[in-house]
């Protein structure tokens, strides 16, 4: 193990390949940073870097711009309340508020911190326990993968403790949301109104980045009647977590690192299911839920430790078994084909190097993309010194690109202008424009892997078929869990209210 | 506050029909098998619940009086509404969505920076002339010139010729 560590490291620090992957860390903490270029359009674009690399530089270099590309989704997430790839979604919630307390420098510090613990720790995993872990995410079927996305669901409740019943209502308009299109199953166009554009379906991002970034500036235009720029981030500088906040903040880094490896691994799971994941876990589990969404470093580097750490955790079944964990996980297994390597077990026994050489990359990127995050986060932050009167109408347009850059087409456009405008009324009617997003992400991987399961079952009947799916242990304790989770905010207070009396008796 | 009863309603109205809509429209599924209906028609039921749950809390938390004294703004409140900035913006916004592919990338960013610029207050067209410029040339260069992202070019052909005179120029600088 030590051997094959020293290998892959000094492939990493040989000059050339040293200053590739600084390379691909500004690359891809640009990329990620700019909306609408996901991770996985980052690593496309990082592709034609490596025609003329071999296979293992080509990994590593692509694993570096793919690390990189999350954490930089999470600075305009912070900055501009634009998710820059949709695993920032969550960091948008308290972020942002802390970019108009006045605490940009803070939070993009604790994001960068805790996006490379999150990264590094995953790729120790992804040395240390790559055979095992894929063994045991092979086991897990159709329902035990819905478990886990319902696991995310569960979130719903504790997004608005005070506000429970417009957040549910806005949680389900999401996963009414995701039904539109072809049905994920028998392939026939659904709730799609006799619309042919809509057979297609809901698009995410453009739908995100509407009611996050459009619905903003339209509040905005309300707001502003003289030019200023944005509330206090106009000084801001990336101001590193004091030791004492890192130290309040352990235990949700090392829960989030764990919870967003074994995220990561799953096929079909990957880094938005993993920061929704954390974020809600760690909302359950703190001390002050209801600070949440207000603006505190705890919000940050849930979501952040959690989305770094699952692109370690995609790695493992591509290298192990030559199965992409993750859309991106797709594009860089593509890439290696091109080249000639065989993707599979084989691969880590004939060329044990690819593991070591992908571990130091994620080991090594995760260190640089602090001080190139650092430097890209001080042009970001200036941004903010321009006058909203030229900010606003510039981030419309960002985020427009952002939306065509999709799939290049001007429908999207259009959709992300509407969802601005219904993100407007959402907001308006107090209804929960995080709550919408969530059930938009989660509502495909929830259906597909329910009704596969269900499809795979055996029984003569509905309920008999039920029983079956749910009776898996992983399945059933998961949606155990995600029940107690989701009903916890409604009865607690009714609780509350039978314990009360007996206390004052 | 009348909006938010009306939204509610219409909202109840709409999932009401979306849920005999679907069960309608998909093909009829296996004993012992989840249709393509019903996960749209079991989200359907829970989002339906939860509407009347939060009217009931809306007729809990306002009284007649209040509800009615909102009906009773609500046409001078919407008249506001359509001269308001927030309207034009969401206009513009509308507008600059079903022009950005006819009319192209750098006429459509151009006039929105300056138009939505003027909206939100600022008064030195020069400066906002500039500034749309600079900006426009910036987002161009960095999304098309070095990302490779594709950006519209217009269908109108004088626009499309000002489009490639300017891209000429900014591949240029």
């Amino acid at each position: 193990m030590f051997d094959l560590l020293l290998s892959g490291l000094a492939i990493v620090f040989q000059p050339t390949m040293f200053i590739l992957i600084v390379f691909a860390v500004f690359l891809g903490t640009l990329f990620g940073a700019l909306p609408g270029v996901s991770a996985t359009m980052a690593v496309t674009l990082a592709i034609p870097f490596t025609y003329k690399m071999d296979a293992v530089r080509a990994i590593v270099f692509l694993v570096a711009t793919y690390c990189a590309s999350i954490t930089g989704g999470g600075m305009t997430a912070i900055l501009f309340k634009i998710p820059g790839v949709p695993s920032s979604a969550p960091t948008t919630y308290d972020g942002y508020p802390m970019a108009q307390k006045g605490q940009a420098g803070k939070a993009l510090g604790v994001q960068l911190i805790c996006s490379a613990i999150g990264g590094i720790f995953s790729a120790l995993c992804m040395l240390l326990l790559s055979p095992q872990l894929t063994q045991a995410a092979l086991s897990f079927g159709p329902s035990e993968l819905f478990a886990i996305s319902f696991m995310g669901l569960s979130i719903l409740t504790s997004l608005e403790t005070d506000n429970i019943c417009r957040t549910i209502i806005s949680g389900m308009l999401g996963l009414l949301l995701a039904c539109i299109g072809l049905d994920p199953l028998l392939g026939v166009p659904r709730l799609t109104f006799g619309n042919r554009l809509l057979t297609s379906g809901i698009e995410m991002i453009p739908v995100m980045i509407g009611i996050f970034a459009v619905t903003e500036v339209l509040k905005q235009t309300v707001k502003r009647d003289k030019l200023e720029a944005v509330g206090g981030t106009a000084q801001a500088k990336t101001e590193m977590p004091s030791f004492k906040e890192l130290l309040s903040i352990k235990w949700t880094i090392v829960r989030c690192s764990v919870l967003g490896t074994i995220i990561g691994i799953l096929p079909g799971a990957g880094a938005t299911i993993a920061a929704f994941i954390c974020y809600s876990t760690e909302q359950k589990l703190s001390k002050y839920p209801e600070k949440f969404g207000t603006g505190i470093i705890d919000g940050i580097a849930a979501p952040e430790t959690g989305n770094n750490a699952a692109s370690g955790g995609s790695m493992v079944p591509l290298l192990s078994l030559g199965i992409p964990g993750g859309n991106a996980a797709a594009v860089m297994m593509s890439a290696l084909v091109l080249k000639g390597v065989t993707m599979g077990p084989l691969l880590l026994i004939n060329q044990p190097l690819f593991l070591s050489a992908t571990f130091a990359s994620m080991f090594v990127s995760n260190i640089i993309m602090v001080f190139a995050a650092i430097i890209i986060a001080r042009i970001f932050v200036q941004v903010l010194k321009i006058p909203y009167s030229v900010l606003g109408p510039t981030i419309i347009m960002m985020a427009t690109i952002g939306a065509f850059a999709t799939k290049n087409t001007a429908v999207d456009v259009k959709l992300m202008a509407i969802s601005g405008l219904i993100g407007f009324v959402v907001v308006t009617c107090r209804f929960n424009s995080s709550a919408l997003i969530l059930g938009l992400v989660l509502g495909v991987i929830c259906e597909s892997n329910l009704r596969r399961a269900y499809t795979i079952a055996n029984g003569d009947n509905l309920l008999q078929v039920t029983l079956n799916v749910f009776s898996r242990p992983v399945t059933a304790v998961a949606i155990l869990i995600s029940v107690l989770v989701l009903l916890n905010p409604v009865l607690k207070p009714h609780l509350a209210k039978l314990k009360k009396p007996k206390a004052t008796v | 506050m009348a909006i938010e009863l009306i939204v509610n309603i219409l909202l109840l109205i709409f999932s009401v029909f979306c849920f005999f809509y679907v069960g309608a429209t998909m093909p009829k599924s296996a004993p012992t098998e989840l249709g393509a209906e019903q996960w749209p028609q079991a989200i359907l039921i829970v989002l339906i619940i939860s509407i009347l749950w939060n009217l009931r809390n809306y007729f809990k938390r306002n009284s007649r009086s209040d509800i009615a004294q909102a009906f009773k703004n609500f046409i001078p409140d919407v008249v506001k509404f359509f001269k308001s900035k927030l309207f034009v913006g969401m206009v513009m916004l509308v507008v600059m969505a079903w022009c950005y592919e006819p009319v192209g990338f750098l006429a459509t960013c151009i006039l929105f920076l300056i138009a939505y610029g003027m909206l939100l207050g600022e008064r030195r067209v020069w400066f906002l002339v500039v500034t749309s410029l600079v900006i426009t040339m910036i987002l161009y260069i960095g999304f098309s010139v070095f990302l490779g992202v594709l950006l519209p070019r217009g269908y109108v052909p004088f626009l499309r010729e000002i489009a490639l005179f300017l891209e000429k120029v900014f591949q240029g600088i």
